[in-house]
């Protein structure tokens, strides 16, 4: 859930910019003008999905990624950051140090379909992903 | 990057109208005029313009496209071979069948144009959303898979021993070095990213064919019309190496625009390979493709980070630059479904 600290709710001040943009800019440019406007209201939903569900996706892709490392390794416990917990895991998976592959791609699964969600849940491959899940 | 490319009159050097007029009167005759001249694309490693050559004594004009090094100062993601040498790799490829632009001349250095070369302007999309959605390219998007397969056959039937050009020499595990030195640059490491260099290292072909290789032969490098390809682009970052290597860069689903076919958006692996060995004559393991597949996918996962890069140190400040870091987690979902099937 997004945090209201004024109104108009933030998620609301970026729909009117990209209705702006959509409804009184695009029709008045072509060319490569037009498609950065498709570029910036893109830009501005993926903001709006990390408002509404960021926090979210860093607090349990965080706690999923320790319990990679956990399960993967033995190695200190203490809280880490979403970039520290990733390179930390990188260096796992360079030194060969990963005991079941399968069960780790299963989480990373989890983990990019999560982030998608924010970036880009229109994506073929999010999809393609979550029809996988299904069978 | 497939952004639909503006025509802006170039001013950025004075005189250069003059001197590009002089240097095609010297290889055209005295008489033709240049005309409409237009900047249509510039990046880190070249410039395209394109011009209307007209010739009154004929009365015919043609539309002539200048490809020259990049005046630019920026990154570069991978070496480009010099312009001189693309040129005569395309002049070698038209005359084995492959659907190149013809070369009208390469300049020197009196013509004060930089370093680069004229060819033919040939008309058709390349905007890849557009060919492989609008209907008038229905019987394009037919034969585009047959096409692929026979213009990778012909360039593949160049091997090193066939030509003075020299050309790096790129195996496999040279690339793979060579991307994980970059990877490790940009400091946003992914264990998806790492999962996939240790699958590429294990599993690199240990012998293969050394050909000639396009190097970025993918939906966007293709002039279609709606009979479908017309003219393949973008020969700079061709190379020795693994012919499959083409194969499975085509394959990578960046190039396919939310469709569900893998080669290009256009058709079907199997038919993709089917179509090759006919005109190659050489069978193809579905195996390499899927190595080469997931090698390519992982490249476009390091060349987004390396724009994402340039983006966050300030070298490029542009939209399409923000908005590419977040195209990441597109490639880690898309090695991840690779590596699943594998």
């Amino acid at each position: 859930m997004s945090r209201t600290l004024s109104n108009p709710p933030s998620v609301e001040l970026l729909s009117a910019v990209s209705t702006f943009l959509i409804n009184d800019i695009a029709p008045q440019v072509n060319g490569q003008s037009a498609f950065h406007i498709k570029v910036a209201c893109n830009i501005l939903n993926i903001v709006a999905r990390e408002i509404e569900n960021g926090a979210d996706l860093n607090e349990s892709v965080c706690e999923a990624l320790s319990n990679i490392l956990s399960d993967q390794k033995t190695g200190s416990d203490e809280a880490q950051d979403l970039q520290s917990l990733k390179a930390e895991l990188s260096e796992v998976i360079k030194n060969d140090q990963i005991k079941n592959n399968a069960e780790l791609l299963d989480a990373l699964k989890m983990l990019t379909l999560k982030q998608l969600a924010i970036d880009n849940p229109k994506y073929s491959g999010y999809h393609q992903a979550l029809k996988s899940n299904e069978r | 990057m497939n952004a639909p490319t503006d025509t802006l009159i170039d001013n950025s050097l004075s005189g250069y109208l003059e001197r590009l007029q002089t240097c095609c009167r010297k290889h055209f005759g005295s008489q033709v005029e240049v005309q409409n001249l237009s900047k249509l694309s510039g990046g880190a490693s070249a410039e395209t313009r394109r011009f209307i050559l007209s010739d009154p004594n004929k009365r015919s004009s043609s539309a002539v496209i200048l490809r020259t090094s990049s005046i630019q100062q920026g990154a570069e993601f991978s070496t480009s071979i010099s312009k001189d040498c693309e040129a005569q790799i395309q002049k070698l490829c038209r005359s084995k069948g492959v659907p190149v632009p013809e070369i009208y001349f390469c300049l020197e250095e009196d013509d004060q144009l930089g370093e680069g070369y004229a060819m033919s302007c040939v008309e058709g999309e390349t905007i890849p959303p557009k060919i492989l959605r609008k209907d008038q390219y229905a019987t394009a998007r037919e034969n585009m898979t047959d096409q692929c397969a026979q213009i990778l056959a012909n360039i593949h039937k160049i091997k090193p021993n066939d030509t003075t050009i020299s050309l790096e020499d790129q195996s496999p595990l040279i690339q793979l070095e060579k991307l994980e030195q970059l990877y490790r640059q940009y400091n946003q490491l992914s264990p998806i990213f790492e999962l996939a260099f240790k699958f590429l290292y294990k599993n690199a072909p240990k012998k293969h064919e050394i050909t000639l290789v396009h190097g970025d032969f993918r939906n966007g490098n293709l002039v279609v019309n709606e009979q479908g390809i017309k003219s393949v682009l973008d020969w700079e970052l061709c190379h020795w190496g693994d012919p499959i290597e083409d194969l499975g860069w085509l394959c990578v689903n960046a190039w396919c625009f939310g469709s569900e076919l893998p080669v290009g958006g256009f058709g079907s692996m199997d038919a993709l390979l089917e179509r090759y060995s006919y005109y190659s004559g050489q069978q193809v393991d579905l195996e390499q493709v899927k190595y080469w597949q997931l090698f390519g996918t992982l490249r476009w996962g390091i060349i987004c980070l390396f724009q994402l890069n340039c983006f966050l140190t300030g070298l490029n400040r542009s939209l399409e630059l923000a908005a590419i870091g977040r195209r990441v987690s597109e490639v880690e979902i898309d090695l991840i479904n690779l590596m699943e099937a594998l």
